[in-house]
């Protein structure tokens, strides 16, 4: 019975798990003496009365508190489940923006979100008005100043460019309107001249402007120069002109061609 | 409808199905509250280890792997659960001795063959809570629906061969003293 293989024989004799060959060694055994049968019919009354102990039954309040463990985790879980920001998670969801196609993506709907919040929430007529006007107003601020640079500068073409912008000013002011006559009467440039001319077509609406253009008529050397100021003053039905008109009709130095229209110009005046 | 084995339930309940664990308890917390309670002959203690026992299960679900049975793994956890508990009364130095349990009179109203029966099995009861811890459990376990010698061995870090031997010499034990305890009884 010291036997550790019979002793393993023995365990499986009292839970019957014994085939058949080895059932009969385990009666050889017996009857051998090897096994005595005293001992195991002792053994087999206490494994029979183990065996049928009957399973504890535990009370219905342990159920009850492995569901409230249960349902106690479930609500650990999901709070678990909700997103966790991490620096390590933003700069993973940078990294994924800054692909080129994602950016340009990021832009485009960036820019159409702008675009429908600028419709939405556009601001009210007159705010928009204003604005508009300030706008307006800076723009005739910067295109002065570019006219006073450009008109001092030596190259004709600046001069001309400078000529031009002051039509486009709204409301030329007093040093617009004396640089336009010193480039009709003082400018090197034929051309500059005659786009002066052009330029202060616009305040002629001013009597000193008149005035002053008839004064220049007297000045001018250039046939050009003569015909425009002449064609402006017909235009501009200015009597006030013929007596200058005359002079320069009188005056040996003008052109054949000149005269002929400035007389007729003097004809159409009177 | 195929019943779910034990090994895909708890694979679900560490892919966070939790309520899976609801039907391992169905199938195994009766045979842990039998466990400790024959070892600790309390109802309400034994209802708390079998609740830490799921507790654990939960905790470590991640720790699963599948490659074993269940069982094996959440016996393992049990005993774990039983040593913590034994350290921790033997720490707070609370007395576990069984034999202060009392004896429940025999019931004069049942027939004899049956109260016969049922001195047998109380005497039994008492001849389990004579061994030492270590042969009581060994017993408690070969015991067990579905656990094998070969599971067993796995717990124990031996072989199946020893348990066997180790189980015999357990119910050796108890045969000497279920039978001390009958003579007892019938002297009495």
């Amino acid at each position: 019975m010291n036997d550790e293989r019979h002793q393993e024989m023995l365990l499986d004799y009292l839970q019957g798990n014994l085939d058949e060959a080895q059932l009969q060694e385990f009666q050889t055994l017996v009857e051998s003496g090897q096994i005595r049968e005293e001992e195991l019919q002792t053994l087999q009354a206490t494994y029979a009365a183990f065996d049928q102990l009957p399973a504890p039954e535990p009370g219905p309040g342990m159920e009850a508190k492995f569901r409230h463990m249960l349902a106690a985790a479930h609500k650990e879980q999901a709070g678990l489940d909700k997103p966790q920001y991490t620096w390590g998670g933003l700069w993973e969801h940078l990294q994924a923006l800054l692909s080129p196609l994602k950016v340009a993506y990021t832009l485009i709907v960036f820019g159409l979100g702008f675009l429908v919040a600028w419709l939405a929430f556009v601001p009210g007529q007159q705010q928009y008005d204003t604005d508009v006007q300030v706008l307006a107003a800076e723009l005739g601020q910067v295109k002065q100043m570019l006219f006073t640079t450009l008109i001092e500068q030596p190259a004709a073409v600046d001069r001309l460019k400078a000529v031009n912008i002051s039509r486009e000013l709204p409301e030329a002011d007093e040093k617009v309107i004396d640089a336009l006559f010193h480039s009709l009467n003082q400018d090197p440039n034929v051309n500059v001249r005659l786009a002066a001319i052009e330029a202060l077509k616009k305040h002629t609406a001013k009597p000193e402007v008149r005035e002053q253009l008839i004064l220049s008529i007297n000045g001018q050397e250039s046939p050009m120069v003569q015909l425009a100021l002449a064609d402006l003053m017909q235009t501009l039905q200015e009597k006030n002109a013929v007596p200058q008109l005359r002079q320069l009709l009188q005056d040996k130095n003008t052109n054949e061609m000149v005269r002929d229209r400035i007389q007729e110009s003097i004809n159409i005046l009177i | 409808m195929e019943l779910l084995t034990d090994n895909a339930l708890m694979l679900q309940v560490k892919s966070s199905e939790l309520d899976r664990l609801g039907l391992l308890f169905k199938r195994y917390g009766r045979s842990l509250y039998g466990f400790y309670f024959r070892i600790t002959r309390d109802e309400a203690l034994s209802e708390d280890l079998v609740q830490d026992v799921f507790e654990r299960v939960l905790k470590y679900r991640h720790t699963y792997r599948g490659d074993g049975k269940f069982i094996t793994w959440l016996f393992h956890l049990a005993r774990n659960v039983l040593a913590d508990h034994l350290k921790k009364t033997k720490k707070a130095g609370i007395s576990t001795d069984i034999d202060k349990k009392q004896d429940v009179l025999p019931d004069l109203s049942v027939p004899e063959e049956a109260r016969q029966k049922e001195e047998q099995l109380q005497l039994m009861e008492k001849a389990l809570d004579h061994l030492p811890l270590d042969k009581k459990e060994l017993l408690l376990l070969s015991k067990l629906q579905g656990v094998k010698y070969k599971d067993i061995a796995e717990l124990h870090h031996c072989t199946e061969a020893n348990v066997k031997v180790r189980v015999f010499r357990a119910v050796q034990d108890l045969k000497e003293v279920f039978m001390k305890l009958q003579a007892k009884s019938i002297n009495i």
